[in-house]
């Protein structure tokens, strides 16, 4: 197991739609490890492939209280969502140093394929819930801040940019 | 006299708020028989419109046929008021998501106002098996479901 860098924001390859998995093999499943090692030295509750530069469908989650129930997901998807939103203040290490109240279902029921290639379902609630929509958001290409109005997104990316100049760094 | 397919989750008709009936026709009268066939049918003792496919303010329910007699309430319009503080917790099934029982905290003494199938009036409160039913369909009707009940795992 390897932590992996992250790439920055605004790298094109945050901006992409990730190719599906065609099947779990151990090639997949040594790139979960390494983003759950990755993910829990943030630490965080979730990551997506693309956030390590690896283009494929594939995310983690695990917003438990001891952080010892991972989810491995392939190829995740949305089925159904609760009408009732939660709010949570949603941030990324690929743009470090901001971050923002994002509104999502509370609720959300998800098929992925397992660690064994095995179709799943599962229902997930509260900070789990809003921690696999923002990684399938990742998958497609999306940024949490993509939610904020247009005003409140450009205000956000010029406050990391300003970060990212003091800290001497190029964004 | 019919039964009707029976929609399954994640079937986002579930998910829609149904619209107040205005229309009390031969239409709406045949839904409801229909939809107590259909209940009865899948063994159920509650059953809501959109479960059916269609968004119009009703459900059916039955909380004592599998003891007697069946004796369906056809509830259009309704409206449901909580009584007293005290809630009780049952794990409740529901025919749109099979095998998935719910533990959900509600209100264990309600009122219910709705109207039958010719618009008449009528209130009646309900405590029981009864009022946990009323209040599921009546979720229904919200594009609520049990999944909305489920606790954050910590």
């Amino acid at each position: 197991m390897t932590i992996r860098p992250f790439i920055p924001w605004p790298d094109q390859r945050l901006r992409s739609v990730c190719d599906p998995v065609e099947t779990v093999d151990d090639q997949v499943r040594e790139i979960w490890d390494d983003m759950l090692e990755t993910m829990y030295a943030m630490p965080g509750v979730g990551l997506a492939a693309c956030q390590i530069g690896v283009m494929l469908r594939l995310a983690v989650v695990d917003a438990s209280e001891q952080g010892d129930k991972p989810l491995r997901m392939a190829n995740p998807e949305i089925i159904d969502a609760s009408l009732k939103l939660r709010d949570h203040t949603e941030a990324s290490p690929n743009l470090v140093g901001v971050s923002a109240k994002i509104a999502r279902p509370r609720g959300v029921t998800v098929t992925y394929l397992d660690e064994n290639g095995v179709k799943t379902r599962k229902d997930l609630v509260g900070l789990w819930a809003t921690s696999v929509q923002h990684q399938i958001d990742h998958l497609n290409g999306k940024m949490y801040f993509d939610n904020l109005s247009a005003v409140k997104r450009k205000m956000l990316v010029a406050k990391a940019r300003k970060l990212a100049l003091k800290n001497g760094r190029e964004s | 006299m019919s039964l009707l397919p029976i929609v399954m989750h994640p079937d986002p008709v579930l998910r829609q708020v149904c619209s107040a009936v205005e229309v009390f026709d031969d239409g709406l009268a045949r839904l409801a028989a229909d939809m107590c066939d259909t209940m009865y049918h899948a063994q159920g003792r509650g059953l809501a419109a959109p479960q059916v496919g269609d968004l119009r303010r009703m459900f059916v329910f039955d909380a004592t046929w599998k003891q007697g007699e069946p004796c369906p309430f056809i509830c259009v319009n309704p409206v449901v008021t909580a009584l007293r503080d005290e809630t009780r917790t049952v794990p409740e099934q529901c025919l749109s998501i099979p095998d998935q029982p719910v533990a959900v905290t509600r209100p264990a003494r309600i009122l219910l106002v709705w109207q039958d199938v010719t618009g008449a009036r009528h209130r009646q409160d309900f405590d029981g098996d009864a009022a946990v039913i009323v209040q599921h369909e009546a979720d229904h009707l919200e594009g609520r479901l049990v999944l909305d009940y489920l606790e954050e795992t910590p």
